[in-house]
């Protein structure tokens, strides 16, 4: 009796001793803290795969901003009626600080990432980091550029965050940063990542999906060709240098004429710099084709045909340019509700069996952008000759005879055609409008430059404002 | 199904007939011979006055008497070898042997046994007339043989302040359960269960309603701050009958019966949906070509004209049987029982069955120390078709689909798609193969030692085990079926809870005392596994080895652990003024390393009025009690690692992991903290023929665990933080009255009602109280989704949207007048025959910036009342229970009636606007989506009160003298309704919905909801 007791007791007291400290510290084993993360190279190389996660998710954004609210879509509102009002609104110029293309927050969360990166990676004490940590910066400053480019486009002067958000005691209310700063912080980033990064990868996809020297270089000449026209810093010998660099490797060659649609619907032809991503046997797919698919007469396949190509874009290919019929096509009376509207072609899937996978990949860099870019860079610098024989390549490319073009000004135009049906639904043309201050000629009304900061974030973050112009 | 059934009612009465067969064997043929004698006697009460209406028994026959106006009585006996049974209301029972008395006077002591009733609470029992917090309590006998599930849907209706709501009809769902309101926003508002001393969380159907001894419901702080920083949502205990000493006691019950649906909601059939297709595409200036319209009619006759809810709904069948003993002798006792429940459901392919077991043994070991051990145990399987926001649910889907397809292939196979797309209902439900099967298992074992005078050890070892498995195939012969894809996937919870506790009594002269200190420790473990996979080889093999590429799977573990101290002391003096006070320390892994522990105390005092000299002279005032209490309690219903910043995998790219910071640590982050006060007022009157408990209540609660927007600069879109407040105020009456009172055999009538009233209130939020704004995220095809609205000053549960004025625009001429755009500025501009908004903001444009509060699901109260009529071996029991004054958002009927023609509509849209100058308030239809006419608008929106006969019960128990005969203690035999009436003037199928239970922002939506049913049973108990 009394020894049942006594067990009773003692397995009251030892439960007692040693339940306190063990029970109220549980240790996740499904998740990492900041104290088991970023011990070794994997966990370095799971953290850096994060920063282009976060450039995933965009694409509708990257268009929209990039060529809807050009000249080259527009939002089939007699023929279809409007599938979003913000699409429209935007196109019109008049966006509103709630629009859904004003937020940054994606860059800002891609930026948090990769500054994760840069802050602890160099900690790391395990010697499995020696091999990989060049080039694991380089992506992570490369990512932190490709980011604040986008942002110093859209919203001009952008808080410049460069150290991780690691808990609630920092400042979480940054000010803006001026634009000319942010774009000094792009440019050394990028020269560091030249430095740190390798020129390819083992595999292809990596070789084109992931950052490498050659799209730093591109993006430096990109960055360069920016701030010559836009910010008239007159660096166009900078811009051409490194454009150079990138035409000058062997990693990147054009696709043949023939073959121009593969650089569409397929992945990762040898004329691809810098290319994001999709896959649907990785579950990993984008909004775009839907997007642009035509709407079917059946309910639930086909997609919104949110925007159509403009009637000044299909005017714009010159006979026998063998890009159009890979940019457009029309869509079919036999299973579109709404036939025969010219149709994006450039996004169309991955088609296995009846099911359509919206999976194409998003072409951020490719060669004939970098070409076009030096052609203009030394047409600014008084190089027409060359610049006419680089415009050439393109045109000749696309079964087209050479440009009439001699004079600055006349190339300088034949290269704005040029990239506008070259690079059409890539997500270009604003910019190139924009920095050569041609929207009100080319458009015929003028737009605001910058994008409203969202309101939410001038709310949670005073120290924003002012407000961009116009809003 | 129906063969098992049968084969289980048979093997129940093979049991019975071996159980009577032996005793049937061993009764002689006895018999004694009559000598009749008269016996006749006074009954008084103990101060001595008369008392008339006293029932006299002749125990075990149907011989009695009652007693005249002055007491007194005269009954005829066979002999002087029988016992007399005087029994009156609000008396104690007494029982005489007669022997060779002939008169036989009496003295009937008041009956007590109200006041007396042991009531559980945290960690003990008390007496009832010395609560002083706000406990409420029902007995077993309540929830007995009742055609549901689990406990809580037995209990709905029958405590006041308790709101239980059936989610969902479906076969095997849990329902969801409010105490004295919605407290939280983002840390879950389900009260903390108790069974048989276990704390669990989540569903408690592994306890058999029939095994049940009693429930009791913990409402105030004074009851639920023992158990600290669980308590802040109220506590449910639950006690399962023990073993009782004696005979061998055998019971059998079984029940049978078949469920029905309410109501089907009326659909254009297929003339009324062409004349509306036809009439839009007029309207529009389209011609139809999506259908083909002409060849769906053949001289004016429908091809086919589909009621696909009369495809999908069918006769339900639930039955239930269950075997139980209980018995033992002075030192052990024990209780065991055995059940089986099976549901067919109304929607075709779906039903639930579970087998559930218990056995308790309690065994005194010595003078001073007791054991035993408990455990329950069950198996659940819930054969499901899809349900709400799915693609292919089957009830939206029968409410969508066009009537001009058939069910069938002309073979006899199943449709796939109707002429737009749409999949087959009926298809979807018998082909989908979808199983859900729990397994649960909770037990404890424990002794108790006493150590010295009045004080005693207690200490107990508990488990609870879930494990959860579900898979889910879809065969190529259904939408989405090409790629035969699968799931299969199985979670499990294990919880081990040890706690020890040591009480104290002791009284000296008018003081008495008890105390308890308490220390507990608990863990809990979680490990959740799920694969995917498509391509299978052929639709008849359904799990997921058949299929050639494996498309995800994933594995994860969690675990939290709470560490306890806690104290008790309860005084009384004079058994007049009550005292009672408690405290408790909780520490929880859940919350930062800076907020680990948290202490929760609370006061309460009772005044017994009817015990002082000044009320001894109000005969009428049995008893009188006010109390009154106040106290803290939490809430730490958040993620397991909520505050530490954690690194988690998902964020992939090229087939590589990525592995990214998902969340701020935050160090300082701890539990919701509620104060309660409460005052109540307990009164028995007329010798307790008469209880009323009167409750009055304050809860505020602090620090919620919210959500903090940040700027997006931070990375991160939001830090969970401890901001804001919520209160919820009511008040609650109980009462109970016996209002007529037979004897034995007279006839009787007793009625229980309560009702609450709550009312519920955001006193505070987050980034400068900047509204909430939650969308319901349904599948686009319902529709624009429903949206709740977190607002200070505010209830939590109200519904955001436009609000519409109940017109359309008649004429083109009155569109064009208004000018009115959708969504922006350049937006289309309403034209006749679309709904007429309220542009709040009167700038021209209806769009959110329009959105005002349209709704409030919260009811402004809820009851329920019984009433029980017994007459000799009949029982009439009706219990009825309401909801008054809550809105429901009609997301099924939008989803129809939205305006978009090629949806199949209710006949609502027969009001549709046709043609220049209809004044109506259906908009016209549309060929096309236009998202205009379905907004989330006050047009969906209805009322939501009903007041519903709930349980209708009629018994017949056979004399215990027939009964004796065969050797059996006890039969009933009864007859019972289930949702028998429902009256409301909600359009939808069934007016308790709930599809979105576990956001308190988005409360009362109904969404395809399976329905409740009407249930009619038969069943019988038999007792050995």
């Amino acid at each position: 009796m009394k020894k049942i007791t006594y067990s009773t007791l003692t397995l009251a007291l030892t439960m007692l001793a040693t339940g306190c400290s063990d029970v109220l510290n549980q240790v996740p084993v499904s998740a990492l803290t900041q104290s088991s993360f970023f011990q070794n190279a994997a966990d370095a190389e799971a953290a850096i795969i994060t920063g282009y996660d976060a450039l995933q998710g965009d694409e509708v954004r990257y268009i929209t901003w990039g060529d809807a609210r050009a000249d080259n879509l527009r939002v089939p509102v007699a023929e279809i009626g409007i599938t979003d009002g913000n699409t429209l609104d935007f196109q019109n110029d008049n966006i509103s600080t709630s629009s859904p293309y004003a937020p940054w927050s994606r860059f800002y969360n891609g930026i948090n990432r990769v500054n994760n990166v840069l802050a602890q990676v160099p900690n790391i004490k395990s010697s499995t980091i020696n091999s990989v940590k060049n080039r694991i910066m380089g992506e992570a400053y490369f990512l932190r550029a490709f980011n604040y480019f986008y942002l110093v486009r859209l919203w001009g002067a952008a808080p410049l965050v460069l150290a991780p958000t690691l808990s609630l005691d920092k400042d979480l209310q940054p000010a803006r940063t001026p634009a000319d700063k942010v774009q000094e912080q792009i440019i050394a980033d990028l020269k560091q990542a030249e430095t740190l990064l390798s020129v390819t990868y083992s595999t292809a996809i990596e070789t084109r999906g992931r950052a490498t020297q050659g799209a730093a270089q591109a993006l430096l000449c990109k960055v360069y060709l920016w701030r010559s026209s836009y910010n008239q810093t007159n660096e166009w010998q900078q811009a051409a240098d490194y454009a150079a660099k990138v035409l000058a490797n062997g990693t990147y060659s054009l696709v043949s004429g023939a073959n121009y649609a593969t650089i569409f619907n397929t992945k990762n032809t040898s004329e691809s710099i810098f290319e994001l991503q999709y896959n649907y046997t990785n579950q990993e797919t984008n909004a775009l084709t839907s997007f642009f698919l035509p709407r079917s007469s059946k309910i639930t396949t086909g997609g919104n045909q949110t925007v159509i190509p403009s009637q000044k874009l299909v005017d714009a290919f010159e006979a026998g340019d063998v890009r159009k019929s890979a940019s457009i096509y029309y869509s079919s009376p036999a299973t579109d509700q709404f036939p025969n509207l010219p149709t994006v072609a450039k996004y169309m899937g991955t088609v296995v069996g009846t099911t359509r996978y919206s999976d194409t990949n998003f072409i951020f860099l490719r060669l004939a952008d970098v070409i076009l870019m030096q052609a203009e860079a030394l047409a600014q610098l008084g190089k027409t000759t060359e610049a006419a024989a680089l415009v050439n390549r393109i045109r000749n490319r696309a079964g087209l005879t050479n440009t009439t073009a001699t004079t600055k000004d006349a190339l300088l135009l034949a290269i704005e055609q040029e990239r506008f049906v070259e690079l059409c639904f890539e997500g270009h043309r604003w910019y190139d409008l924009l920095r050569t201050g041609r929207v009100k000629a080319v458009l015929g009304v003028d737009k605001k430059a910058l994008l409203p900061v969202y309101y939410t974030e001038i709310q949670l973050n005073p120290n924003l404002l002012p407000q961009n112009p116009g809003y | 199904m129906n063969e098992s059934l049968k084969q289980v009612g048979w093997v129940f009465l093979f049991l019975a007939l071996l159980v009577i067969n032996p005793k049937l064997m061993a009764h002689g043929t006895g018999g004694m011979a009559l000598k009749a004698m008269s016996i006749k006697g006074t009954v008084t009460s103990e101060t001595g006055e008369t008392l008339p209406g006293v029932t006299i028994a002749v125990k075990g026959t149907t011989i009695g008497t009652t007693t005249n106006e002055s007491g007194q009585y005269n009954l005829s006996v066979p002999d002087g070898n029988v016992t007399l049974v005087f029994s009156s209301v609000g008396y104690e029972k007494q029982e005489q042997s007669v022997g060779n008395k002939t008169v036989i006077n009496v003295v009937l002591k008041a009956d007590m046994k109200a006041l007396n009733e042991v009531v559980v609470v945290g960690y003990g029992t008390q007496q009832r007339k010395d609560l002083t917090g706000s406990v409420g309590s029902v007995k077993g006998k309540e929830l007995e043989n009742l055609p549901v599930r689990g406990p809580l849907e037995a209990l709905q209706g029958r405590i006041a302040g308790v709101q239980i709501t059936n989610n969902s009809g479906a076969p095997g769902s849990a329902p969801n359960v409010r105490i004295r309101g919605v407290t939280s926003l983002n840390a879950g508002n389900d009260p903390l269960y108790i069974v048989d001393g276990v704390p669990i969380t989540g569903d408690i159907s592994v306890v058999n309603p029939n095994d049940i001894q009693s429930m009791e419901v913990l409402k105030d702080a004074s009851a639920t701050a023992i158990y600290g920083a669980r308590g802040a949502n109220g506590i449910i205990i639950v006690t399962t009958k023990r073993g009782k000493s004696g005979k061998t006691a055998i019971n059998l019950s079984a029940y049978t019966g078949v469920m029905d649906v309410r109501r089907k909601i009326p659909m254009l059939d297929a003339y009324q949906e062409r004349d509306y297709i036809l009439n839009a595409n007029a309207n529009a200036g389209t011609q139809e070509v999506r259908l083909g319209l002409d060849t769906l009619f053949r001289n004016g006759v429908a091809v086919y004209n589909t009621n696909w809810q009369d495809e999908i709904y069918q006769q339900g069948a639930v039955s239930n049987y269950e075997i139980s003993l209980r018995g033992g002798n002075d030192k052990t006792t024990y209780a065991a029982s055995l059940g089986y429940f099976n549901q067919k459901g109304v929607v075709i392919s779906s039903g639930y069955d579970t087998y559930r077991g218990r056995f308790s043994i309690d065994h005194r070991a010595s003078d001073r120390f007791k054991t035993g051990a408990n455990i329950l145990l069950s198996t659940g399987k819930r054969d499901r078709v899809p349900e709400g926001d799915d693609l292919n649910a089957i009830i939206p889907n029968a409410m969508r689909n066009l009537p001009f397809s058939p069910v069938y292939n002309p073979d006899g196979s199943y449709t796939f798609l109707d002429q737009i797309q749409r999949p087959n209902p009926v298809g979807l439900a018998m082909l989908t193969s979808w199983f859900t099967v729990n397994n649960r298992l909770v037990g404890n074992i424990y002794g108790d030692y006493d150590l010295w005078k009045g004080l005693t050890l207690r200490s107990t070892l508990n488990i609870d085990y879930s494990g959860t498995r579900d898979e889910r195939f879809t065969p190529s012969t259904i939408q989405g079926g090409s790629a035969r894809p699968g799931t299969a996937s199985y979670g499990d919870v294990f919880t081990w809870v040890n706690e020890n506790t040591l009480n104290y009594s002791h009284s000296i002269g008018q003081h008495s005392f008890s105390g308890l200190l308490g220390y507990s420790v608990q863990e809990s473990k979680s490990f959740n596994l799920s694969a995917a996979a498509s391509q299978g080889a052929t639709d008849n093999i359904t799990t997921l080895n058949a299929a050639a590429s494996p498309t995800a799977a994933s594995s994860s573990k969690t675990s939290w652990g709470l560490v306890s101290y806690f104290a008790r002391l309860n005084y009384s003096y004079n058994d007049k003024y009550l005292l009672a006070a408690t405290l408790r320390r909780d520490g929880s892994s859940r919350f930062g390393a800076d907020k680990r522990y948290g202490l929760f105390p609370s006061v309460s005092a009772g005044w017994r009025i009817s015990q002082e000299s000044f009320m001894r002279n109000i005969p009428i005032i049995t008893d009188l009690k006010l109390r009154a209490s106040i106290g803290v309690v939490g809430n730490q219903s958040i993620s397991d690692f909520g505050s530490q910043g954690l690194y988690s995998t998902g964020s992939n790219y090229i087939g590589k992991a990525g592995i990214a910071l998902s969340a701020i640590p935050n160090p300082s982050l701890s539990w919701e903290s509620t104060t309660q006060s409460d005052i109540g007022l307990d009164v028995s009157l007329l010798n307790n023929r008469i209880n009323l408990t009167a409750d009055a209540y304050l809860k505020r609660t602090n620090a919620l665990l919210l959500s903090v927007n940040l700027p997006t600069t931070t990375g991160f879109g939001s830090a969970l933080q401890n901001v804001g407040n919520t209160q919820n105020k009511g008040l609650e009456f109980s009462i109970t009255s016996q209002n007529i009172i037979g004897g034995a055999n007279g006839f009787s009538w007793t009625t229980s009602f309560n009702i609450a009233f709550n009312r519920n209130k955001i006193l505070s939020l987050s980034n400068n109280n900047a509204d909430i704004i939650q969308t319901s995220a349904d599948a686009t095809f319902y529709g624009s989704a429903p949206q709740g609205l977190g607002r200070v000053g505010e209830p939590i549960g109200v519904f955001f949207g436009q609000r519409y004025t109940g017109r359309v625009y008649a004429t083109s001429e009155e569109a064009k007048a208004a000018n009115m755009r959708d969504g922006s500025a350049s937006g289309p501009l309403y034209v006749a025959g679309d709904m007429i908004y309220i542009d709040t903001n009167g700038d021209g444009i209806i769009n959110d910036a329009d959105r005002t509060i349209i709704g409030n699901a919260n009811p402004k109260h809820i009851g329920g009342i019984t009433n029980t009529f017994t007459y000799k071996g009949f029982d009439l029991s009706v219990f009825m229970q309401w909801s008054y004054g809550n809105d429901i958002f009609n997301e099924t009927r939008e989803a129809s009636n939205r305006s978009f023609v090629y949806n199949a509509a209710t006949t609502e849209v027969l009001r549709s606007w046709r043609k220049e100058g209809d004044v109506t308030d259906v908009p016209r239809g549309t060929p096309s989506t236009i998202g205009r006419n379905g907004f989330p608008s006050s047009r969906w929106l209805e009322d939501g009160s009903y007041l519903r006969v709930k349980t209708a019960t009629l018994g017949y128990t056979f004399p215990s003298a027939l009964l004796k005969r065969v050797k059996i203690d006890n039969l009933r035999l009864y007859v019972s309704g289930q949702n028998l009436f429902t009256f409301t003037k909600y359009s939808g199928m069934d007016p308790e919905v709930n599809f979105r239970s576990s956001l308190p922002l988005l409360q009362g939506i109904d969404l395809g909801t399976y329905p409740q049913v009407r249930t009619i049973t038969f069943g019988l108990n038999l007792g050995f």
